[in-house]
């Protein structure tokens, strides 16, 4: 009899901490979005995209996938197949905390680098909130506009969920975004699941690599990506033969982003 | 550390409070009083709720917001797990501080949401409805573009546009439809601008009210426009002329189309030389391809002609062998007046000149019969053909409609001949208009989800006489005492057909569908034949037994079933119909009837083992009755040199069909076979009594018990990953029997046997070249008397040389042996098609060869049961044509 006042007095005081806890940081949750990225074949394809959030702290990971390396296949002109390495076992990340504005990336190993992080400085999105809204599910969404390195988005985000996050590196607004797509249509986000309640405490932590580039590094990364590649891939080529990637005229047209600070500011300053 | 925060947080008040003067701050805890960090404070106008202002709340629970203006606000918290707060809020005074504290209660939420987007992808039922706009990106110059976007749609190299392996049906705009099968016309040329919606309609019924209830695993696609679409003439137009400049050769088409919400127009011409059949492009038009639909009673009902006079080898690229001068325009519009009544109209004008050029050599052998004769033979036919259709579409309700069907169709065709027979010069000349008319109403109507009823009543008059004159009488054998020269024949054939049917639909539960039809068809034909022998311009004779006046009626009353049942992995598929025919034959002033009853029976069964093998097999049990062609007593002239009668009493003839089918794999498959064997026994057929002279033949139709045919087909394909290709190979096997007789001897067997066997070969390389090749033999064995035999091969091989997306070639070549022919055995042929495309889907510029290595005759050999044939045929000489394709 004694053991099981106890108990319900334990489980009292559990919930009571729990209670606690909630009224301390507000509920978790989890947010997924059918995401399409700037693809050069326009073939339409989406991944799915997870976003975990607390109350300030974000995590985009994709947890499902991370047992096995995803494998990119390139066919290369010259009729040689390789196979090239994409993703490891924790697989591109973006952490975002609103509490010391940290926005922090991992990009998982690819065919000339190893895993790396990239701790970003934090850059706010201007967005303009319009009047405009819109049903998405149950949810009433309400428009914005903004841009970010070199793209301009147009968002629709819901005051139901008061949450500042959103997909990619999308954020700040005064509720859970759950559309997003570019002036291009390059960038899309919609929105295909909502769990709220969802314990992600042993989720977000902030990603880690061996090896950290800033973002300058990394933008140099990608806009020479091919040359690095072909440096790469030549060494390893069989007697005779080269690779030379096809000069690529389209330039960051088919980049997420396709402007950096240093270089709008640098634009700027010039017009000043 | 927080003190110092908290001093930062009063400076930045302060400082803000001089800027902005107005605002409105406070804390937010919750129900312990203790502050909760991270709450979104929102503030909006009252009247409109525009957004203003946002702020999240600090660790110590404060916020701050400033107004900017005066005014009445709402103002609000929330917080994940919290019920959100919301507070009217009045700023008077520009330098107002107003000080809420807030406190927030918990609220326990649950959300576990599946959204699926909306304005995207929409699934009703069988209808998935795409968003053009959230798949456009703003480069898409035609239709075709945007649908390459759509999730699912495969838009092959040369614009078939498939859903998985399956072709869709047709391609709509609003619902209505020009193109069925054709439908790249319009996908290849239409703006994709106006475009709003895509629709992907599964289990597709050309009749509306037949979804759901009818069998159906047609795909179609129906695009739907913006409602500020204006009127956008669009089209293309191609344009080639000799590029050597030697021979006039040209190519000419232009297609023009506009698409409103209400009214559709389409306007298409085409004038060529080069052998190409214009009116290839409009069949679909004027007959559209539903022949296993409802409503189709009368659809087989037409004249079959007598006299055929045409001279292009069988089994060979038409264009090769035709010297035509056609010039084809068709106007086509759709209108929509009110919401209920849809209007179609279709006309066209064709006209042809075709020149055909041939050369034969027929050895007879037969008893103790041999000889040969020669032709040296040159067509010459002119052809004019109108063609109206108007359809008439009418909802009277969600549940009811009325269809009207209307054809007219005034055709000229004029042929000429020049014929040396055996060294005697001749000139045939065959005039034969033709009218018909065809005029059909169904009336459709759906009492609930799984039963409709159609009633179609249908008119059809054919009129088409054949008058036929030939400068050269080679009858004296027939008619030993009378002196002509040459002879003609005047032929009417009037075909009058009314038919009348109601058709119950009913799907029963577990998808079994049950099918009545009640019905009633009259046709009455007319077969008057005059056959005379001339003396220069004086008729002199017109011989007994080559006159024919006759009429023909049929009335059928028919009750058909069919029912499918499905098992689990087995559909039984019933077939029962029960026929009570008048038949009424009125010749030689002779009048006789019949009233025949019989039962045509049928039970198919189809089997789906598991997911790779399938069977497919059906037994059927067949009646049918005596046509005019078959029925006529006297002969009538059908060629110059020969004559044909058919069996002058009614009857009716009987036949068994047993079919199988094997498939294993499914055709996406690495690999997959399908085979079929058909079995056919007629117990009775019409064959023929022929007498063979040297001059002429005379042919009459007899009844014969027992006829085979044997029919055994299959092929293989296997997809070679590790090459790329795919490796095809093709047997078959055809057997029949029937038997016949020759000048008036004994019955005699003719056992004729086919077989043949090749493979191809096809690669799927992402780079420069492709090709195609493929070899095939065929063996033709005849056994009657006499035996013949002889093997032919033909191959060919394809290459496409992918240089980059805006140049492509494709080269063709094929190789013809004909192992009996006794010298130029070996026939070769090389076409090129260059295609340089300027711009996407605007400018594209071709060069095509054809007949490269100016081969200009062509030799084939035939076997018969009286002897074997040598054919040699004229062929358009070597040309290249300059085409410029531009699409406005």
């Amino acid at each position: 009899m004694k053991n099981i006042q106890r108990s319900i007095l334990l489980v009292i005081i559990l919930f009571l901490t729990a209670v606690e806890l909630r009224a301390q940081n507000g509920l978790t949750g989890v947010v997924t979005y059918k995401s399409y990225y700037p693809d050069k074949k326009q073939r339409n394809r989406s991944v799915d995209m997870t976003v975990y959030f607390n109350s300030y702290e974000s995590l985009l990971a994709n947890l499902g996938q991370t047992s096995q390396p995803a494998i990119k296949v390139e066919k290369i002109d010259d009729g040689f197949n390789f196979t090239l390495p994409y993703g490891d076992s924790l697989g591109g990340r973006i952490y975002r905390n609103i509490k010391n504005n940290l926005m922090v990336i991992r990009r998982p190993e690819n065919s000339i680098s190893d895993a790396f992080i990239v701790k970003e400085d934090w850059l706010a999105i201007n967005w303009k909130i319009e009047t405009a809204t819109k049903k998405i599910g149950k949810y009433t969404a309400t428009k914005a506009t903004g841009s970010f390195r070199g793209r301009d988005y147009t968002a629709w985000f819901t005051y139901d969920i008061p949450v500042p996050f959103g997909p990619w590196k999308l954020h700040g607004l005064p509720g859970l975004i759950l559309e997003a797509e570019d002036s291009e249509k390059m960038m899309r986000f919609y929105v295909t699941e909502i769990k709220i309640p969802y314990n992600t405490e042993e989720i977000i932590k902030v990603p880690t690599a061996a090896k950290e580039l800033t973002l300058k590094e990394e933008a140099y990364m990608q806009d020479n990506f091919d040359d690095l590649l072909a440096k790469k891939l030549n060494a390893r080529l069989p007697q005779g033969s080269r690779f030379t990637p096809n000069p690529s005229k389209d330039g960051r047209k088919y980049r997420t982003e396709k402007t950096y600070e240093w270089e709008t500011d640098a634009i700027n300053e010039n017009k000043k | 550390m927080k003190i110092k925060n908290r001093l930062l947080w009063i400076v930045v008040f302060l400082l803000f409070a001089h800027v902005s003067n107005a605002q409105i701050k406070g804390k937010v805890s919750n129900q312990k009083e203790a502050p909760i960090e991270f709450v979104t404070v929102v503030l909006k106008k009252a009247n409109d709720s525009s957004f203003v202002a946002y702020t999240r709340t600090n660790e110590n629970g404060f916020y701050s917001l400033h107004p900017k203006t005066t005014g009445k606000f709402l103002l609000s918290f929330s917080f994940l797990g919290f019920a959100k707060q919301e507070i009217r809020v009045e700023v008077l005074d520009a330098n107002q501080n107003t000080n809420f504290n807030v406190i927030l209660k918990e609220e326990s939420i649950a959300l576990n949401d599946v959204i699926v987007r909306t304005e995207d992808i929409v699934q009703k039922k069988d209808t998935i409805v795409f968003n053009a706009k959230a798949f456009a990106q703003g480069n898409e110059e035609v239709v075709e573009d945007l649908l390459k976007k759509i999730p699912g749609l495969t838009i092959e190299a040369d614009g078939t546009i498939k859903v998985g392996n399956q072709e869709v049906e047709k391609v709509m705009v609003e619902g209505d439809d020009f193109f069925e099968r054709g439908y790249k016309i319009l996908t290849k040329n239409m703006p994709a601008k106006p475009i709003d919606k895509i629709e992907l309609l599964q289990n597709y019924s050309n009749n509306r009210l037949l979804k759901g209830v009818e069998q159906s695993e047609r795909i179609a696609l129906n695009l739907k426009l913006n409602d500020d679409a204006k009127h956008i003439w669009f089209g293309n137009m191609t344009l080639g002329y000799d590029a050597f400049a030697d021979q006039q050769r040209y190519f000419g088409k232009a297609n023009l189309m506009n698409f409103g919400k209400k009214n559709k127009y389409y306007f298409l011409t085409n004038f060529n030389n080069i052998g190409y059949d214009a009116t290839g492009d409009i069949n679909h038009l004027i007959r559209p391809m539903r022949s296993d639909e409802p409503s189709s009673i009368g659809d087989d009902q037409n004249i079959s002609q007598l006299i055929n006079l045409s001279a292009s080898p069988p089994n060979f690229k038409r264009s090769r062998t035709t010297f035509n001068n056609a010039k084809m325009g068709s106007l086509n519009a759709i209108f929509n007046p009110s919401e209920k009544l849809k209007i179609k109209t279709l006309g066209f004008f064709n006209g042809d000149q075709l020149d055909f050029f041939r050369n034969r050599a027929d050895n007879v052998s037969v008893n103790d019969l041999n000889f040969t004769n020669t032709e040296d033979y040159q067509l010459h036919n002119r052809s004019k053909i109108g063609f109206g259709k108007a359809d008439l579409t009418y909802n009277i309700s969600e549940s009811k409609v009325i269809e009207s069907a209307t054809k007219y169709q005034n055709a000229n065709f004029l042929s000429n001949s020049d014929l040396f027979f055996n060294g005697q010069s001749t000139i045939e000349q065959l005039d034969n208009p033709v009218e018909l008319l065809d005029q059909k109403i169904s009336y459709t109507a759906k009492f609930n989800d799984k039963r409709v009823l159609l009633l179609t009543g249908r008119f059809i008059r054919e009129t088409a006489p054949q008058n036929y004159s030939v400068n050269l009488f080679l009858f004296g054998d027939l008619f030993p005492n009378i002196n002509a020269n040459n002879v003609g024949q005047t032929l009417n054939q009037k075909m009058t057909f009314a038919g009348f049917e109601a058709h119950l639909l009913d799907r029963k539960e577990g998808e079994n569908l049950l099918e009545l039809k009640l019905g009633n068809s009259y046709r009455r034909d007319i077969l008057d034949s005059k056959f005379s022998l001339f003396e220069n311009g004086t008729l002199i004779n017109n011989p007994q037994g080559f006159q024919n006046e006759l009429t023909y009626a049929v009335n059928d009353i028919y009750a058909k079933g069919k029912y499918r049942y499905n098992l689990d992995k087995i559909a039984l598929i019933a077939n029962l119909s029960v026929h009570q025919l008048f038949n009424n034959i009125d010749q030689n002033s002779q009048s006789t009837a019949q009233q025949p009853f019989f039962v045509n029976p049928s039970l198919g069964l189809d089997w789906t083992i598991n997911k790779n093998n399938k069977i497919r097999t059906s037994y059927a049990q067949n009646r049918t009755n005596a046509e005019i062609i078959n029925l006529y007593d006297n002969f009538v002239l059908t060629g110059f040199r020969s004559f044909s009668s058919g069996l002058g009493e009614l009857s009716q003839l009987d036949a068994d069909a047993l079919f199988l089918s094997y498939q294993l794999g499914n055709w996406s498959d690495r690999f997959f076979a399908n085979t079929t064997f058909v079995y056919t026994k007629n117990r009775d057929f019409f064959s023929t009594n022929t007498l063979i002279n040297q001059n002429f033949t005379q042919s009459e139709a007899i009844i014969i018990k027992d006829r085979k045919l044997f029919n055994a087909s299959t092929s293989l394909d296997f997809f070679l990953k590790k090459l790329e290709s795919n490796v095809k190979v093709k047997l078959g096997y055809t057997q029949s029997e029937f038997k016949n007789i020759v000048n008036n001897a004994q019955l005699r067997e003719v056992n004729s046997i086919n077989y043949n066997y090749g493979m191809e070969y096809r690669t799927a390389f992402d780079g420069l070249l492709n090709f195609h090749f493929g070899s095939m033999w065929s063996t033709n064995k005849i056994e009657t008397t006499i035996r013949n035999k002889f093997t032919n091969n033909v191959s060919f091989l394809d290459m496409t040389l992918t240089f980059n997306k805006k140049l492509n070639i494709d080269v063709s070549s094929e190789r013809y042996y004909f192992g009996n022919l006794e010298k130029d055995k070996n026939y070769y042929f090389l076409d090129f098609d260059a295609r340089y495309t300027v711009k996407e889907n605007k400018l594209t510029l071709m060069l095509s060869g054809k007949n490269l290595f100016n081969t200009n005759t062509f030799r084939t050999f035939t076997i018969s049961d009286i002897g074997t044939s040598t054919t040699e045929y004229r062929l358009l000489p070597r040309f290249v044509l300059l085409k410029m394709e531009y699409r406005f």
